[in-house]
């Protein structure tokens, strides 16, 4: 089970890079293609813990879905004076693997009025929320 | 009669000028009284959000440029939610990982 993890973790780190690689480059021809797989494979494997790539994948999802709620908030902060400061907690997966740290602090400081300010022992992270309101 | 590419134009002209407005509202700001942490919360409006709608506003306006443009459009939201990220934790004196529970 943990074999086809790191396969499909592998899988999923190759298809990145290749990706950026094609980006990059704008060429699909076959000579580039080529290139870019190798330049995927060759390049280091991460030794980040391994971690399910579902949950990997979910929290891309999150990401996706929270760009929309992003810019709700920003609409709100437009609209109205949003002055109150104050720190809380949002709870995490748990997992320590790095990549999913990345996900979620990145998760928290896409939408404008929650900023991460680190990740507690207990795998939860604290935040600095703005409030509707005056300070 | 508006044409699909009067249409596209007229949308991408929308984009451009109100990533210009989340620009100008967030970094506004920053001349500010507000604390630090406030700051970089409308920061992102700007650095994030607004350059986010002016890289899709450039998209329509070019699209044959798009290989360029969509990772010009990743690079600049991941880099800089993560910017914000990391000046928020070096304004703390104690990273939240070291305090205790």
């Amino acid at each position: 089970m943990r074999a086809i993890k790191l396969w499909v973790f592998w899988l999923l780190t190759i298809g990145f890079r290749l990706g950026i690689w094609l980006l990059l480059s704008s060429d699909t021809s076959q000579f580039n293609l080529f290139v870019g797989v190798l330049l995927a494979v060759a390049l280091p494997r991460s030794r980040a813990i391994a971690v399910a790539p579902g949950l990997v994948l979910g929290l891309v999802w999150k990401v996706i879905m929270a760009l929309p709620e992003a810019y709700g908030e920003a609409v709100q902060m437009l609209s109205q004076h949003h002055g109150r400061e104050r720190l809380g907690i949002v709870p995490g997966s748990g997992s320590r693997s790095s990549l999913v740290v990345f996900l979620e602090v990145f998760l928290i400081t896409l939408t404008p009025l929650t900023i991460a300010l680190g990740r507690l022992p207990d795998g939860s992270y604290q935040v600095h929320q703005l409030e509707r309101g005056k300070p | 009669m508006i044409t699909l590419p009067t249409l596209v134009t007229l949308i991408s002209d929308l984009l451009l000028l109100l990533g210009l407005v989340f620009w100008l509202w967030g970094t506004w700001p920053l001349l500010g009284q507000a604390s630090y942490l406030a700051k970089l919360h409308s920061l992102s409006i700007a650095d994030t959000l607004g350059s986010a709608l002016i890289v899709v506003g450039l998209l329509l306006k070019l699209p044959r440029e798009w290989p360029l443009l969509s990772l010009a459009l990743l690079s600049l939201v991941v880099w800089n939610t993560l910017f914000g990220y990391v000046l928020a934790v070096c304004s703390l004196s104690r990273p939240a990982a070291d305090r205790p529970e």
